[in-house]
């Protein structure tokens, strides 16, 4: 267990000095993201009340930045072929995996730090909500595991830029319908908010276990 | 009633499309299969 | 492993028989619903069709499971034939149900419906699963990737079904026509009918299960 720790922590440190040394995806991530929030500015009828459908244009925006962020993951790896050189180290598969679903965790995290601010200044949601940044790392973690199954996934085939979406989206509807909901209320739609938070924690448990399992056999040969 | 005959046509159409997709699909395997066991290095 | 020439031409044509029986039944036999009229008879179809996708992606499943456990390329072929049929059988539910709720529910689609959200994620599910046996190069690595989405896809289905019904709960109620005990003519339709499907599912399973080693004998044929 303390060697699964010790591997985990070191491949999501060599990820993120990585992506802090070339500053490629943080910034491509910020701009993507306050993109988004101007095309929904204009896309949506602001007028009606901007912040009914705030929860719903920061959930599009978190599920595709997800995407971007998940797909570079293992993508750059792949490109570089550093990932053969990763897996013909004796640490096991699960700890790889972890760690770098780790770093993908932190990278999104860091994109809904820009994120809650900008859809503060574009759409008047209250910005620092300690029920907001809970719903947010649960919803995460879960992402962020699954994600990171099928981005190893689709790194591995021809056409993973179109494969990850595809099978990324369906398998992130659990996260979608409850930390949409978890979203809502923590934006002052009302309501409930610790059944959401609950329920969102299991999500994480049970998917991370999952996707934990099933590393091995995707990150092999 | 035509609820009923839409939803059932398109079942029925899709049903049969795709039996007719795997007929075909299966000749055209066993035919090129055929190709290959009689022509030999001519079926590349 | 493979399925018999012999006896799956059997059971296809003993469930050509069998699809004629149910259909005679559906449009002789069966009575028009009290409340909802003819359109009720779409689930004759609509429901056997749902139960047989279920199954067929419980065969992926365990197709998936087994392969992971001693690389049976039969038990990915298995899972890839019945992934295919699986998802036709869950096109035919998911526009069968659709165009049913149009007279019933006034409405194509209810968001709130978890059986709705949770059969089109289904068919969301094995398109992908689909579409990544199509761009995978096919061998032991495309079949692991195909058992690992198989068996979390699977695992995801429950579980939206649950969110929905979670969500649902905490929003206001919408009205169904809750379905009371079955009468025994519709019962006896809907018995053979769900019979004549899941056998048609079986044996589109077998077929497609055969064109897949086919094909593989084929580019083992052309490699050499």
């Amino acid at each position: 267990m303390r060697a699964y720790l010790r591997v985990a922590g070191a491949v999501a440190r060599k990820d993120l000095r990585t992506e802090l040394r070339s500053r490629e995806m943080l910034p491509a991530l910020g701009q993507f993201v306050v993109l988004a929030l101007l095309i929904a500015n204009f896309g949506f009828d602001v007028g009606t009340g901007g912040s009914r459908i705030a929860p719903g244009v920061l959930w599009l925006t978190i599920t595709f930045a997800g995407l971007l962020a998940f797909g570079r993951t293992f993508a750059a790896e792949r490109d570089q072929a550093s990932l053969e050189a990763l897996l013909l180290t004796p640490a096991s598969r699960a700890a790889i995996f972890a760690g770098k679903a780790l770093a993908a965790a932190a990278v999104l995290a860091a994109c809904e730090v820009v994120l809650v601010p900008a859809l503060g200044v574009f759409f008047g949601t209250p910005v620092l909500s300690l029920p907001l940044a809970a719903a947010l790392v649960m919803v995460t973690i879960g992402m962020a595991g699954l994600g990171c199954l099928f981005a190893a996934i689709a790194a591995q085939t021809r056409a993973r830029d179109l494969l990850l979406p595809v099978l990324s989206l369906p398998l992130w509807v659990p996260f979608v319908v409850v930390g949409g909901r978890a979203v809502q209320v923590a934006l002052g739609g009302g309501g409930e908010l610790n059944g959401a938070l609950a329920l969102l924690l299991d999500f994480d448990i049970l998917f991370v276990v999952v996707a934990s399992l099933a590393a091995k056999f995707v990150l092999d040969d | 009633m035509s609820y009923l005959i839409g939803a059932y046509g398109f079942a029925i159409v899709l049903l049969a499309g795709y039996v007719i997709y795997l007929v075909r699909q299966a000749r055209s395997v066993a035919a090129r299969m055929d190709e290959v066991e009689e022509g030999g290095p001519a079926a590349g | 492993m493979a399925p018999r020439a012999d006896l799956l031409r059997l059971a296809a044509v003993a469930d050509a028989l069998l699809l004629l029986l149910a259909t005679g039944l559906v449009v002789f036999y069966a009575p028009a619903d009290a409340v909802q009229g003819v359109v009720q008879k779409i689930f004759y179809l609509h429901v056997p069709a749902a139960i047989a996708a279920y199954m067929a992606f419980a065969v992926v499943l365990v197709g998936g499971l087994v392969y992971l456990w001693n690389e049976s390329p039969a038990a990915d072929r298995l899972a890839r034939a019945a992934a295919e049929v699986g998802l036709v059988l869950t096109t035919v539910t998911l526009v069968m149900g659709s165009i049913w709720a149009k007279p019933i529910w006034g409405t194509y689609w209810v968001p709130w419906d978890a059986r709705l959200v949770s059969t089109l994620v289904l068919w969301l599910i094995y398109a992908g699963y689909l579409l990544m046996r199509r761009i995978a190069t096919p061998g032991r690595q495309a079949a692991r990737f195909g058992a690992v989405v198989g068996i979390v896809g699977f695992i995801d289905v429950p579980i939206v079904h649950f969110s929905v019904t979670w969500w649902r709960t905490i929003h206001p109620p919408i009205e169904t026509a809750a379905p009371g005990a079955l009468p025994p003519a519709m019962l006896l339709t809907f018995a053979i009918s769900s019979l004549a499907v899941l056998l048609l599912a079986a044996v589109l399973i077998g077929y497609r299960y055969r064109l897949e080693a086919l094909r593989e004998r084929l580019a083992a044929a052309l490699d050499r």
